[in-house]
């Protein structure tokens, strides 16, 4: 485990020159964004900023044209998704894909299996019991827990996926547009339940919501085609002009 | 475990969750007991009730449920689509086929060789001499092939229909080859007219309701290993693979070495499947390769109920036991009620019987319950 001094902060993930280009269009144009440590980080940016390619880089789905990306110092270009999963990045995709057929319960320990290769799996020992229950507890659905997933409700499905993440004990949490399709209330819980998180993990959130960016922001990323248009405050970055035109300038191209 | 929330008040989350448990240990118990009352039916009662002739039939079509079993891990709770089972059953027959064309007195070798002037007994066959051996060839020929396979195919991500196609592929290239080898395994004619096994009469009543027996038994070995992989951990993998693969990736799994495995597993059981299926028709040809039988398999386990193995062997035995009673009588309609029958499940029971029975057939019977409630309590008043 990571046991960063208290005053000097590390690094935990660090891109550099990270270029994807699909038949020429660069969804990723150059990119070099760092992440610290602890840190809790909102990703911001239009539609087409790249930030879903962007995390889909991160966790090896998608293999960068260009650049190298490092995770406690190792390249996970080079790797594959469970591999990466494995090392302690954790996903939570855009819409919730959790197992729906198989139990709100079962999805957990599916994520709470410590060795997740196949013969430690098929002769392990199978009952998580208090881990799981305390982790329906942390994510409000100890009532549903033998529910399958596919019958939840939206906003319980995007809990239920970050309960899954949550369980894989992640050393950093990437979440997409988590509370997309929540309600107001819903919202707020997860903003929350992100703080509280926070304060164990390192957390990069990808956001559309601009309420819910100010609930939980500390420091923010604007993306714009593909690079860093700039990072700081909610504040700072609400009143860049470049944020303002990027972000009116295409709504004023839309209408 | 880094948790946000430390688990609060552990204990009184854990007992109502424990009290909603329909007790586990108690359906465990029910399921032991029809299962047992079935081998005790199928072993005391069912020689008294049937005839010689559909007593053969049914030990047959208990063979064939094993291979439903292996399909119905594969297919209904790994999603992935065989159509080549006919390639491991054969293997299976084959392996099996040969130690029975060996039971003979020192220095002969099994006849057809003669028709085709092979007077030394291909090296291959030498092996099959031994029970032991032929017992594990049975189960690890089929199971390596698959493995293999399966390896390469699963490995370069190739799935869904791309993998269907390549499977049935296999059993072409498969069939080609045995049926073009005479010299080696008498080519198109197969290995037929098996005289003794350990000495016996593989024709007499006993030699025949021992292997009957054995096929049973072989039965709920394999129920039982396909419910043992299908529960806890493992299955739920299994279904999470079917259900979103990129995803499983995610949570952390190489779905790899989980879809190879069940792969060879059912492999295994396709053979040990073939060899007594043999025993009991004695005969084994390339047929058993041909592509219309493997997709009769997957037809078993779609009338049956895919994800369901009491369906899989269900299937099995219905679909065998109606084509053997129809072909009997009228022989020319049994492909058309094949068909017939594969439009059906997929139009009207796209579960199969054991899914409607979890479903629709469930409501009916609470909805006659309701009925019967309300006619109770209107008639006295």
């Amino acid at each position: 485990m990571l046991t960063a001094a208290p005053t000097a902060t590390r690094q935990i993930l660090q891109t550099q020159d990270l270029t994807v280009s699909f038949d020429g269009f660069k969804a990723l144009d150059r990119l070099n964004f760092s992440l610290e440590e602890g840190e809790l980080r909102v990703v911001i940016g239009p539609n087409g900023a790249g930030k879903t390619t962007f995390l889909d880089v991160l966790t090896g789905k998608v293999k960068p044209t260009r650049g190298r990306v490092l995770f406690k110092g190792k390249d996970l270009t080079k790797l594959k998704e469970h591999e990466i999963s494995i090392l302690g990045v954790g996903r939570k995709f855009q819409t919730p894909r959790v197992y729906q057929n198989l139990s709100v319960r079962e999805n957990l320990e599916l994520s709470l299996n410590p060795n997740k290769r196949v013969f430690p799996t098929l002769f392990g020992k199978k009952h998580l019991r208090e881990e799981t229950d305390a982790l329906l507890e942390t994510i409000g659905l100890s009532h549903k827990d033998r529910v399958p997933a596919g019958l939840l409700s939206h906003g319980e499905k995007q809990w239920l996926e970050i309960g899954m993440v949550i369980a894989q004990d992640p050393d950093l949490l990437l979440l997409d547009e988590c509370v997309a399709g929540m309600t107001d209330k819903e919202t707020e819980a997860t903003g929350e339940l992100i703080q509280s998180l926070a304060q164990s993990h390192t957390i990069l959130v990808i956001e559309h919501d601009m309420v819910f960016v100010r609930q939980i922001a500390r420091k923010v990323t604007v993306l714009h085609q593909g690079s860093v248009l700039c990072e700081g405050t909610f504040e700072d970055v609400k009143n860049d002009p470049r944020v303002i035109e990027v972000y009116l300038g295409s709504h004023k191209a839309k209408n | 475990m880094k948790l946000v929330h430390p688990p609060r008040a552990d204990h009184e989350v854990a007992v109502p969750a424990a009290e909603r448990d329909p007790s586990p240990s108690r359906k465990l118990l029910w399921e032991a007991g029809i299962l047992v009352l079935l081998v005790l039916a199928l072993i005391f009662v069912a020689p008294t009730v049937l005839s010689g002739f559909r007593l053969n039939l049914l030990g047959r079509f208990l063979a064939l449920s094993i291979v439903a079993l292996g399909i119905d891990l594969i297919w209904g709770y790994t999603g992935m689509l065989s159509l080549g089972h006919g390639v491991f059953f054969a293997l299976g027959g084959y392996a099996l086929g040969m130690h029975l064309k060996l039971q003979l007195p020192e220095g002969q070798i099994p006849e057809f060789f003669s028709l085709y002037g092979v007077t030394e007994l291909p090296w291959f066959w030498y092996p099959f001499y031994s029970f032991p051996f032929t017992a594990v060839a049975v189960v690890l020929i089929p199971a390596l092939v698959a493995a293999a396979l399966g390896y390469l195919v699963v490995r370069n991500r190739i799935r869904g229909v791309y993998f269907s196609i390549l499977t049935q592929a296999t059993t072409i290239i498969f069939f080609n080859f045995f049926n073009g080898q005479q010299r080696l395994i008498n080519g198109t004619n197969g290995l037929t007219n098996f005289q003794t096994l350990f000495g016996l009469d593989v024709n007499s009543s006993e030699m025949r309701f021992a292997v009957y027996v054995t096929t049973v038994v072989a039965v709920v070995l394999a129920y039982l290993l396909c419910r043992w992989l299908t529960s806890g951990l493992f299955g739920r993998i299994l279904v999470a693979i079917r259900d979103d693969e990129p995803r499983v990736r995610f949570s952390g799994y190489d779905p790899t070495g989980f879809k190879v495995l069940v792969f060879a597993v059912s492999a295994a059981l396709a053979g040990i499947a073939g060899a007594l299926f043999t025993l009991q028709t004695g005969i084994i040809s390339p047929n058993a390769m041909a592509v219309p039988f493997s997709i009769e398999m997957v037809i078993w386990v779609a009338v049956g109920g895919r994800a369901s193995l009491v369906g899989a062997v269900l299937g099995a035995l219905l679909v065998n036991f109606a084509k053997s009673l129809l072909s009997e009588n009228f022989p020319e309609i049994w492909l058309f009620f094949q068909g017939g029958l594969f439009l059906l499940v997929v139009l009207v029971l796209p579960d199969g019987l054991v899914g409607w029975v979890r479903t629709q057939g469930r409501q009916l019977w609470v909805t006659v319950q309701l009925w019967r409630r309300r006619l109770a309590n209107t008639s006295p008043a």
